[in-house]
């Protein structure tokens, strides 16, 4: 055990790091201690730490990848993006507020604890997480296996947003997925997971996963191509794979069609970007395909609003704002603004982030306007575009799942203040919208909430809050020596639970 | 004793140096940090924090600013803008890669450079000697950070012998960085070297030897070597403010994580107290380098002794 | 030695002043189509082009730069050793604490406090790089002061303005010229390393360090984009070292 276990998991309290370790240090003292068969590690990299593995406070995309596959989560999202039971067995919704959850019998917790409805009763009244937005009004453990959910109004996502929460023992605060943490090297950065023997579809493969922070994207490449790291997920931009073509009999490259919503976000607050003409003239100044060409490789697809295609609620008949320049300079004479108009663009010190920002520049010099590119750290342009200072900004949803994100970021009530979190940060207003969302929440038949995101989305494109741009490939560069992984759309790693790893 | 008084005098300074130009720059540091649509509310909170206005929200002089400061970075109170966490704590956690790496390419370079310094000047004008000048130009006209992506080129990327990056391979993460850092210095001590050895050389004590008939072999290593080597210190010396500010640079290529990459990312968070504190320590360590070696110098040669 | 320096020295100067007139800045805009290729660089730039207008950005920032650090470095430093005493103490201890900071260091903390651009770039390197020529306009004028010809000046009553300016700076710019032109070469490795920091010249404007920082980026792909920009400073910077070394052989030879 190393001494960093605290420090992968900061946002516990004590007690429960204190009941953890006794956890951890009981499995070790329980296990006989054979050294690892090192054919047997998955050697996986990862870019940025996991700030915590607890599911119920990991927020970044990384922390819950490795999360999910410690704390097993009810439902997971499946590849049409719908939940799919997991560690449930089935949900019957007995009336429009109530959800009665079964649980699989017989889920053990790695300390050989059986799961039971309790647990899931635990988990769900100590969650920090915002990514559970369902009105929970109460929960119950009505049998053994039986939990029942008690909403305050109707809303149609709660299953989805049960896919966003891992099960965690009431007792240890451990979890019950596929594998088990063992231990963190802080001096290295690494991460060591544990092939899980009492895991519901059968002890995984592969005996042991090893997680490793390499934050350089050139070391990156250079794990991959000397054999250091057999998986590197969503972490290999497309101008790099170039580097690993002559390495194709050793590296695997994999592209799933991506959830990733790439935007431009304007504050609507002031003047000039309040006027939607101006708007429209900035989606029309944008010429995106070239750089779709240019900078993915073509491993992205144009978006029309936030919902990837191919997912149920997407109406596939939109279309994403056309390239005018010539209109968009007519529209920008009209609004009466002085010219060239001054805007300022925050973006992100990623270097490939930057360029991409250049050519917004020059591509909008040519209709009048000057972008100023403000390149700061993510924390800074997080804050200044929670307190709403910013003319634009170019970001990322990741990944966009539930339809019902569109009420997090566009209902005029999720304006953030400084009494309350949202995601509308460009302070949208439209009551008309508002109506849309709030009917969508309520109707449960899939049908009828395929229309309704339909107008959304359609209404969205009118008006104009965000510029759509597109989804990014999802990039996954394997070893050859990983078989049957099947990389999924939402990035989830627990399609590892079902590989294996043959060494040459 | 005069000595350590200009220490104290020169840090005295540099801290109003640096708590100044924040004060004294054009524009107001928190529209900076927050640009200029931040609300009330906002700017009062950071004002505060950085000590420009007090508790009730009066504007504080420039005095008590830096008393405060002083007073803060002194009990460690001083807190990161970002992490809330004290500046100091911070640095000293990265300290010691910088210092290993420092030291690294110090060692290197004392190693390398009178070598190559040695041998020019017992070659002198043949062909080790135009090698070694060679190599010693290069070393001193190509910049650190033009240097170690070539480095990286061929030696994580053409021959993958050496990690590309982080510190986290122990001895081998530390060739490259230590090379990139500490080959100006080579130069620089190669050439001094060679040319204190010429003129040593060239004097009357050394032609007064090789008369009696010593062999060659004799004359240099007992009575131009030990005269020669006095030059290293200075150079030392001279050339460590460059090393001190090149490890910001390399420690940037390589992801070093020592106090100069801790500058670098404090400035792009816009994390002012923390870029202060790095600021200082550098300045605190080089002022104190400079007087060691200006001690060593003393122990070395009394006749430079000043009292 | 004198025909390398000045061929080097003319060359440079005259690709920073002709150059971009004679290719014209086409080269610059960005073509999507040959983002990264070989000879382009990120958002498909001419690289070539981007070095010819990255000499006149570099040698522009240069030259501005000492010209201002050497005259404020030569009022400063003249007036400190011309009149002495308690005087120049205060105002050597001024300097004393400026060079507490190594190298850029002190430029880099203000080229970070400031907002990126050319004007502020130039405002970090100029306000540490006058010291160096204070530190020599002193010395040169404490060897002069107690000449003949000055004491001759003071007895007939000339004025200590006049007698600094006729009679003392004339006889001093030797060494300071020397001094300036090493200046020059470790003002544009310095303008390099702020801008290859992203701490320099703003984003998107041609400079060698900025070039350089790309080339770090994208190292596999596209190393042609650490080579060049290298070697243009690496040969700027010798440059100005041998017009330094030729100029002091040529006041002193030994």
């Amino acid at each position: 055990m190393k001494s960093g276990l605290g420090a992968c998991l900061p946002k516990l309290q004590r007690r429960q790091v204190r009941f953890l370790f006794a956890a951890v240090l009981l499995f070790s003292a329980c296990q006989p201690s054979k050294p690892a068969v090192q054919n047997n590690t998955l050697h996986m990299i990862v870019s940025v730490a996991p700030e915590s593995l607890d599911p119920r406070w990991a927020t970044s995309q990384v922390s819950q990848q490795i999360s999910r596959l410690i704390y097993a989560p009810l439902f997971i999202i499946g590849d049409d993006l719908l939940p799919v039971p997991y560690l449930a067995q089935e949900a019957i919704q007995k009336d429009p507020v109530t959800y009665q959850i079964v649980l699989r019998p017989g889920l053990k917790f790695h300390n050989g604890e059986p799961l039971d409805a309790k647990d899931v009763v635990y988990t769900f009244k100590n969650t920090g997480l915002s990514e559970i937005k369902a009105p929970i009004e109460s929960i119950l453990a009505r049998s053994k296996y039986g939990v029942e959910f008690k909403l305050k109004t109707p809303y149609a996502p709660f299953l989805s947003d049960l896919a966003g929460m891992g099960i965690v023992s009431q007792k240890y605060e451990t979890g019950s997925g596929p594998y088990q943490f063992k231990n963190y090297n802080s001096a290295t950065e690494t991460w060591n997971l544990e092939a899980f023997a009492n895991w519901f579809e059968g002890k995984p493969e592969i005996q042991t996963i090893e997680i490793r922070v390499v934050r350089d994207g050139n070391a990156r490449l250079l794990e991959l191509i000397k054999g250091k790291a057999d998986f590197a997920s969503g972490i290999i931009k497309p101008f790099q794979l170039p580097a690993l073509k002559k390495y194709r009999d050793q590296i695997r490259v994999e592209k799933t069609p991506g959830l990733d919503y790439a935007y431009l976000a304007m504050n609507l607050r002031k003047p000039p970007l309040s006027d939607i003409r101006v708007r429209q003239a900035i989606a029309m100044a944008l010429n995106i395909d070239p750089i779709l060409e240019a900078k993915f490789n073509g491993m992205a697809s144009r978006s029309t609003g936030m919902l990837p295609a191919g997912h149920w609620a997407k109406d596939a008949n939109l279309e994403p704002p056309r390239y005018d320049p010539e209109r968009a300079k007519k529209l920008l004479q009209q609004t009466g603004y002085k010219l060239p108009l001054k805007l300022t663009l925050l973006t992100g010190t990623d270097r490939f982030r930057q360029s991409i920002a250049l050519v917004y520049q020059h591509q909008l010099k040519q209709v009048g306007i000057h972008l100023e590119i403000r390149v700061q750290d993510w924390a800074v342009i997080y804050q200044n575009m929670k307190e709403g200072r910013f003319d634009l900004y170019s970001a990322i949803w990741t990944p966009v799942v539930e339809p019902n994100l569109f009420d997090w970021v566009f209902h005029s009530s999720r304006i953030p203040g400084a009494d309350k979190a949202g995601g509308n940060r460009g302070a949208y207003i439209d009551p008309e919208l508002d109506k849309l969302i709030e009917k969508a929440q309520i109707t449960s038949n899939l049908e009828n909430r395929r229309v309704l995101y339909g107008q959304i989305e359609r209404r969205l494109l009118q008006t104009l809050p965000y510029i759509p741009l597109w989804f990014e490939d999802n990039i996954t560069v394997t070893s050859r020596d990983l078989v049957d992984f099947v990389p999924t759309r939402t990035c989830s790693f627990l399609p590892l639970t079902h590989a294996r790893l043959v060494r040459h | 004793m005069s000595k350590l008084l200009q220490v104290l005098w020169v840090m005295l300074g540099a801290t109003v140096l640096v708590t100044g130009l924040l004060h004294w720059v054009p524009g107001d540091p928190v529209d900076y940090i927050l640009g200029e649509q931040a609300t009330q509310e906002a700017r009062l909170k950071l004002s505060q924090d950085l000590g420009l206005v007090d508790a009730e929200g009066h504007p504080v002089r420039f005095v008590g600013q830096y008393v405060g400061f002083i007073s803060k970075i002194s009990q460690n109170k001083l807190l990161s803008y970002r992490t809330r966490e004290p500046v100091m704590t911070r640095i000293a956690a990265r300290l010691p890669y910088t210092m290993i790496l420092a030291l690294a390419s110090i060692l290197f370079a004392l190693a390398l450079g009178p070598l190559l310094g040695i041998i020019a000047a017992w070659r002198r004008g043949e062909w080790p000697d135009y090698l070694g000048r060679f190599v010693a130009l290069l070393g001193i006209s190509l910049p650190k950070f033009f240097l170690a992506p070539m480095l990286l080129l061929v030696f994580s990327i053409y021959w993958p012998i050496f990690p590309i990056s982080g510190a986290t391979d122990g001895l081998m993460s530390l060739v490259l960085p230590a090379f990139s850092l500490g080959f100006a210095m080579a130069a620089v001590q190669m050439r001094f070297t060679r040319a204190s050895i010429l003129e040593v050389a060239s004097q009357d004590y050394i032609r007064t030897a090789r008369a009696k008939g010593l062999s060659e072999r004799v004359v240099y290593f007992k009575h131009a070597l030990r005269n020669a080597l006095m030059p290293v210190v200075t150079v030392v010396g001279l050339e460590l403010g460059s090393l001190l500010a090149g490890a910001v640079v390399v420690e940037k290529i390589f992801g070093w994580p020592g106090i100069g990459l801790l500058l670098l990312e404090s400035i792009e968070q816009l994390d002012m107290p923390m870029v202060q504190g790095v600021v200082l320590v550098i300045a605190f360590f080089y002022v104190v380098m400079n007087l060691f070696t200006d001690w060593l110098y003393d122990q070395i040669d009394p006749r430079v002794r000043v009292t | 030695m004198k025909a390398l320096v000045l061929t080097l020295v003319s060359i440079l100067i005259a690709v920073a002043v002709l150059g971009p007139l004679a290719i014209g800045p086409a080269g610059l805009e960005l073509n999507l189509a040959h983002d990264l290729q070989s000879g382009y660089g990120e958002n498909g730039f001419d690289v070539f082009t981007w070095l010819v207008y990255g000499a006149r950005v570099s040698l522009m920032i240069a030259c501005i730069c000492t010209v201002i650090s050497l005259s404020v470095g030569v009022i400063y430093g003249a007036i400190s050793g011309y009149v002495g005493g308690l005087v120049d103490i205060i105002l050597m201890r001024f300097v004393d604490i400026l060079l507490a900071f190594p190298g850029i260091l002190l430029a880099l903390y203000i080229a970070a406090i400031l907002k990126p651009g050319i004007l502020n770039l130039v405002v970090a390197l100029c306000a540490t790089g006058w010291v160096g020529y204070a530190r020599v306009a002193r010395s040169q004028v404490l060897a002069v002061k107690n000449q003949d010809y000055v004491t001759a000046a003071l007895a007939l009553g000339a004025s200590h303005a006049r007698i600094l300016g006729r009679h003392i700076l004339p006889n001093i710019w030797g060494p300071l010229f020397v001094q300036a032109s090493f200046g020059v070469s470790s003002l544009i490795l310095a303008e390099a390393s702020l801008s290859f920091l992203g701490l320099g010249v703003p984003p998107g404007t041609p400079s060698w360090g900025a070039l350089l920082d790309q080339g770090v980026t994208y190292l596999f792909v596209a190393p042609h984009l650490v080579i060049w920009p290298g070697v243009c400073i690496a040969v700027a910077v010798l440059s100005f070292n041998f017009l330094g070394d030729w100029l002091r052989d040529v006041r002193d030879p030994v």
